[in-house]
C-alpha cells in the first residue's frame, strides 16, 4: 500500500462517484477514501444522491407522451401555420401599425410561451368563473343584438370577430361582453350555452408575447381550458366540461377562425 | 424524408427532456410546457440542427435558453398563475419510496442556485459525461466540475441539517 498521503482532487472525487474513473487513478482515490472516513462519507452521501434524484424522476421519462409533446404532430402544426402567418400577419400589420407592433414582437421574440399561456389561461379562467354561474346578467350584450355585439367586440379588441357556430355540438350563443385585460387592453368573451345549461367561454385577447403555440390545456378549479397563440392574438376556450368535449368546442372555434375562412 | 429523420430524432428524447424539466421545475404543467416550447422552437429551426451532431446536448441547450428567459420574465413581471397544483411532483408510487423523503430532497433541490441545479440533474438523471454538460451549458469543464462539487456539498449539508438524514428507498 502507499503509505504516502494523496492529495485528492476535488474533480476526481466527484469523477469517482459518478462511476467515471478506472484503474490506477480509481485506486488512488479509493485509497484516499479508505484514510480519511469523514470523506468516504461525503463520497457515500453525493452517490447517495445520485441515487436518490434518479428514485425521484426516472419514472416520468416512462409515462406516456401526451400528443402536444409528439414532435411530429408539433411539425405538422407548424407546417399548416407557415401558410396562415403570412396571410394573418398581412392583415393584422395594417390594423396594428408597423412600428410598435414589430418593436415588440422583436423585443419579446425569444421568451417561451408557456408563460404567456398560462397567464391567458389565468384570466379566461377566471373570466369563466365570475360571469358563468351568473343567471341575470351572464352577458352584456345578448344574442339578440348579435350584429352589434360583434362589431363591438371586434372594434374594441381589434380582432374581426365572428360567433363560430357551435350548434353542431348543442351549444348556442347567449351573447358576450367586454373585458379588462392587461395593460389597459380589451378582452373579448364570447358565452355559450347547450340545453341542459352547461357553458362554455370564448376568449380573445391580445397576445404580446410574439409567440404562437399549438393547443394548450390548463385546469384551474374545476374549470378547463384549451389555449391558442396566434401571432397577435391569443384564443381560450374555457368551461366546466371534461376534457374531450372542450376540445371539441376549440377545434371548431380554430376552424371558423383561419384566416382563410 | 429528411423531415421525418428529424422528428424521430426528437422524439426519441422527449421522455429525457420531460424527466429533467419536471426536476428542474417541480412543476408538471409547468415542466410540459416547457418541453413543448422547447420541441417548438427546435422544429423551427431545423436548419440548425446536424445529423451527426450531439442531438441531445442541442435540446437540452435550447430548453436550458427557454427556462432562463421564462425565469427572467417571471421575476422581471410578477405575474405567473399557479394553474394547477394538483398534479404529483413525483412520479414514484407512493408504496415504493417514502414520500416525505422525496419531498424534502426536491425541495433541496429546488433551492439549490439553477447552475447547480443543472449541472447535478444532467449528471444524475441523463448520465452526462462532464464534457457533454459542458456543451449543453455552453460552460468550460472545469466550470462544470466546480458547480457539481459546490452542488453536491449544499445538497448534502441540507439534507443533514433537516434532522436524521432521510433517504428514498428505491
Amino acid at each position: 500500500m502507499n503509505t504516502k498521503r494523496y492529495e485528492l482532487d476535488d474533480a476526481d472525487l466527484h469523477a469517482w462517484v459518478d462511476g467515471r474513473l478506472d484503474g490506477q487513478a480509481r485506486a488512488a482515490v479509493e485509497a484516499a477514501l479508505a484514510a480519511d472516513p469523514d470523506l468516504a462519507a461525503r463520497a457515500r452521501a453525493y452517490i447517495d444522491q445520485n441515487h436518490d434524484i434518479r428514485a425521484l424522476y426516472d419514472g416520468i421519462a416512462s409515462e406516456p407522451l401526451p400528443d402536444r409533446l409528439r414532435p411530429a404532430r408539433i411539425a405538422a402544426m407548424q407546417r399548416r401555420r407557415r401558410w396562415l402567418v403570412p396571410v394573418a400577419a398581412s392583415i393584422l400589420w395594417l390594423a396594428v401599425g408597423l412600428t410598435g407592433g414589430w418593436l415588440a414582437h422583436d423585443r419579446l421574440a425569444d421568451f417561451g410561451v408557456g408563460g404567456a399561456t398560462r397567464a391567458m389561461a389565468a384570466e379566461a379562467i377566471s373570466a369563466y368563473r365570475v360571469y358563468a354561474v351568473e343567471k341575470l346578467h351572464p352577458v352584456e350584450v345578448g344574442v339578440s343584438d348579435a350584429d352589434h355585439l360583434m362589431k363591438w367586440l371586434s372594434r374594441r379588441v381589434g380582432y374581426a370577430m365572428t360567433a363560430p357556430d357551435l350548434s353542431p355540438l348543442g351549444f348556442a350563443l347567449v351573447g358576450g361582453r367586454l373585458l379588462p385585460a392587461a395593460d389597459g387592453e380589451a378582452a373579448a368573451q364570447l358565452m355559450y350555452e347547450d340545453a341542459s345549461g352547461r357553458r362554455v367561454t370564448l376568449y380573445v385577447s391580445r397576445n404580446d408575447s410574439g409567440q404562437e403555440t399549438a393547443f394548450r390545456y390548463q385546469e384551474a378549479k374545476g374549470v378547463g381550458a384549451f389555449i391558442w397563440l396566434e401571432p397577435d392574438f391569443g384564443f381560450a376556450i374555457a368551461g366546466d366540461l371534461p376534457r374531450q368535449p372542450l376540445l371539441e368546442v376549440s377545434k371548431i372555434v380554430y376552424e371558423a377562425f383561419e384566416p382563410t375562412h | 424524408m429528411e423531415l421525418q429523420r428529424f422528428a424521430d430524432q426528437l422524439e426519441k428524447w422527449v421522455p429525457n427532456l420531460r424527466r429533467y424539466a419536471r426536476a428542474l421545475t417541480r412543476d408538471a404543467v409547468q415542466a410540459d410546457d416547457l418541453v413543448q416550447d422547447c420541441l417548438e422552437r427546435a422544429l423551427s429551426r431545423q436548419h440548425l440542427w446536424r445529423a451527426d451532431g450531439n442531438t441531445r446536448a442541442w435540446l437540452f441547450t435550447i430548453m436550458h435558453n427557454i427556462h432562463a428567459n421564462d425565469t427572467r420574465r417571471a421575476g422581471s413581471r410578477p405575474v405567473s398563475v399557479q394553474i394547477d397544483d394538483r398534479d404529483g411532483h413525483h412520479s414514484h408510487p407512493p408504496g415504493q419510496t417514502s414520500r416525505i423523503a422525496g419531498m424534502e430532497l426536491a425541495a433541496a433541490v429546488e433551492r439549490l442556485p439553477v447552475e447547480q441545479r443543472q449541472a447535478i440533474l444532467l449528471v444524475a438523471l441523463e448520465g452526462m459525461s462532464y464534457a457533454e454538460v459542458a456543451e449543453t451549458l455552453g460552460v468550460a469543464q472545469g466550470t462544470v466540475m466546480s458547480r457539481l462539487s459546490r452542488g453536491r456539498e449544499r445538497l448534502r449539508r441540507a439534507m443533514e441539517g433537516e434532522g436524521p438524514a432521510l433517504r428514498v428507498v428505491k
